[in-house]
């Protein structure tokens, strides 16, 4: 279990930062899938609080209160939180590992060794078929929630990181390679 | 290595019919609907539950296992274990030795007159599966448990000797019965024995009117007090004697589940034998460890005691219902556990400590939630406005004292494949992680602390996330360098 870094005791300075390496956006088009999704949120919130109105068949100046406040925050997050939320949205690929930041107000940043990665997927909604956008899923085995879900990826694109990151894991996994990656395959029940 | 008639399918003992019984007693509690649905049809359906319904029940439950018994087969080849199972529903599956996580030999008091036992095997691997085989031979359970533990270090064949551990411990029942103490899960159980309250009213009524016979109570009866003081005593009394019995039931559980603990360590091979009702066997190679926890709750600072805690993979999965399948070492003194360091290569911790804005973070979150709560309570029961505002403001400096005490025992320690984290108020807990095994690595970075240039460092294990809080930014993304540089260059098997 030799380590490069020797030194046991940290120098936080030695180490090269993440922030000089190419972080990579995301594509600008998933604005457009994150506000479609608003949409429908929205339409929602507004239309929802006149049913009992309908109903009750009494509109009172106040009925506008509550579909109003929520087309203003749905407006606010559709003009504010999703460019920034887009523009926050960063992957770095690097030779063994791979990161993503996230986050509006909450920055999370997310690092994957790739030889822990169990296995890749590509998943694609309705609204992101309609913008030709796919989200790459990378999962590790760190129990509940341990995936890494990179969104807003041109379709191509994640069907090449996917195709990169699959055989960097297996060449990662290296001689140990069928006892990591085949994972699956050492209990299997089967039915006759 | 494997022979021809090895690799035939054998059966298990006749007597493995009384496992296959008991085991499907569990599934019974799907018929509650028939129980419910008998009771609320009145006498009638009393009489119906109770003439037809449990003999026809105890009559499946015998064939069941009967015929559970007659199909169960399992066949041992070179490298891997299969198992035949079900009538209708068949399954078949097969166990390569690999990857065996753990292995149990568990002598239920049924096979223990038979020489039979319970061989039982967890595996790793995104679907997690225990196999068991009931009522095999003693000695075959040993020499299949053994073969399956030395897969890795001897492939080629089994040893019959066996040899003088490297390391040992045992445990004497009053050390196990401290473990009773520590760890008292039944003092969660207590807010159930509430509506017994309803029996005890008269018993107490009855202990009121003869403590108020004691002439020494009698004297205070001119003052008034006898009533508050009596009501007092047998309140205390009744308290008492109830927490006396749940420790000792606690005590006896831990001396039957625990009693008779040794642990041998064979090269990389841990061994525990435990039990008197039950004995169960528990294996553990060292590089399938994921993580190791060190706690010493509050009962177990008095008593100066340790327990600790070894997780595999998949255990985070299963949930904390399968707690009892982990490894566990319940008591160790500080000798004991100095030892056990040395045994898992523990280094000695390089103890750092966490940023205090740990204690200003949730001091002022806590305290002026709490202060807000008590102004609004004290502010119309008519109190003068400053007396409500200073009993409001006394919360801050209660909770930062508690919180500085809790921030003073945050600390944590990275070294040469370990990664360990402290936390403690009265009792501690140590995390150790090996960190060639982390599976992911997060930077959070909230907005407030993100502004005083902090940061929380969280790291998954197969046994789930740590959280590491109030790092400076640069500290933080230096420690997720090291880390991941410590599992890119980890080249062995991580589970």
């Amino acid at each position: 279990m030799a380590t490069t870094l020797e030194d046991p005791s940290l120098e936080s300075r030695q180490l090269p930062p993440l922030e000089p390496e190419p972080w990579e956006p995301i594509h600008p088009r998933y604005r457009n899938v994150l506000r479609l999704r608003l949409l429908v949120v929205g339409l929602a919130v507004t239309l929802g609080p006149w049913i009992p109105v309908i109903f009750s068949s009494t509109v009172t100046p106040f009925s506008w209160l509550p579909s109003t406040a929520g087309a203003l925050v749905v407006l606010f997050l559709a003009t504010v939180w999703v460019p920034r939320k887009v523009r926050r949205t960063q992957y770095l690929l690097r030779d063994r590992d791979v990161h993503l930041r996230t986050g509006c107000w909450w920055f999370r940043t997310v690092s994957v060794a790739i030889n822990r990665i169990q296995h890749v997927e590509i998943t694609q909604g309705p609204l992101e078929r309609l913008n030709g956008l796919s989200e790459l899923v990378i999962y590790t085995a760190g129990g509940f929630k341990s995936d890494v879900k990179v969104p807003g990826l041109e379709t191509d694109l994640a069907q090449r990181l996917k195709a990169h990151l699959t055989r960097r894991a297996t060449e990662e996994a290296g001689p140990t390679a069928d006892e990591t990656w085949e994972e699956d395959r050492h209990v299997d029940a089967e039915r006759e | 290595m494997s022979t021809p008639s090895e690799s035939e399918w054998q059966r298990v003992s006749p007597v493995s019919a009384v496992y296959f019984f008991l085991r499907a007693i569990p599934n019974l509690v799907n018929l509650w609907p028939l129980l419910a649905g008998a009771l609320a049809g009145g006498e009638k359906g009393r009489e119906l539950l109770l003439l037809y319904g449990v003999p026809l029940v105890l009559i499946t439950l015998l064939v069941n296992a009967l015929v559970q018994y007659w199909v169960f087969r399992f066949s041992v080849e070179e490298n891997r274990l299969q198992i035949r199972s079900g009538l209708f529903h068949r399954k078949r599956l097969s166990l390569d030795f690999e990857r065996v996580q753990q292995s149990d030999i568990i002598k239920p008091f049924y096979f223990r007159p038979l020489g039979l036992a319970t061989l039982g095997f967890e595996s790793a691997g995104s679907n997690q599966q225990e196999v068991e085989i009931p009522g095999i031979p003693v000695a075959l359970a040993e020499q299949l448990r053994r073969r399956v533990l030395e897969h890795h270090a001897h492939p080629n064949g089994q040893e019959n000797t066996v040899p003088e551990p490297d390391y040992q411990l045992s445990l004497s029942a009053a050390e196990v019965a401290r473990y009773g103490l520590m760890h008292n899960a039944l003092l969660f159980l207590a807010p159930l024995a509430a509506p017994l309250g309803q029996y005890l009213g008269p018993a107490m009524e009855s202990w009121v009117s003869w403590l108020r016979k004691l002439p020494w109570v009698e004297t205070l009866t001119h003052s008034g007090w006898s009533a508050f003081l009596a009501a007092l005593l047998a309140g205390v009394f009744f308290i008492v004697v109830g927490i006396v019995l749940l420790f000792a039931v606690s005590m006896l559980v831990a001396v039957v589940y625990y009693g008779n603990y040794s642990l041998a360590r064979h090269g990389d091979r841990f061994q525990a034998h435990f039990g008197l009702g039950t004995h169960r066997t528990r294996g553990l190679r060292l590089h399938k460890m994921q993580r190791l926890q060190i706690t010493q709750g509050m009962m177990a600072r008095l008593l100066r005691r340790y327990s600790v805690l070894i997780s595999k993979a998949g255990h985070f999965q299963q949930g904390n219902a399968q707690l009892s399948q982990r490894f566990v070492v319940p008591v160790l003194t500080a000798g004991g556990l100095e030892n056990l360091r040395e045994q898992f290569a523990l280094p000695r911790p390089d103890w750092k400590p966490i940023h205090p804005w740990y204690i200003a973070a949730y001091t002022l979150t806590f305290a002026t939630l709490l202060a807000l709560t008590t102004g609004a309570i004290l502010f119309p029961t008519g109190q003068h406005w400053a007396a409500a505002v200073g009993w409001a403001l006394l919360w801050y400096p209660v909770l930062g004292l508690l919180l500085w005490r809790r921030w003073s025992q945050t600390r944590y320690s990275i070294q040469r494949d370990w990664l360990a984290v402290h936390r403690g108020f009265i009792g501690h807990k140590e995390q150790w992680l090996p960190t060639g095994k982390l599976q992911k690595i997060a930077i959070q970075e909230p907005p407030i602390v993100r502004h005083l240039g902090l940061s929380h460092l969280m790291v998954w294990t197969t046994d789930g996330p740590t959280t590491i809080g109030y790092l400076p930014i640069a500290t933080a993304r230096a420690l997720r360098e090291r880390l991941l540089a410590e599992v890119t260059e980890f080249e062995q098997a991580w589970f």
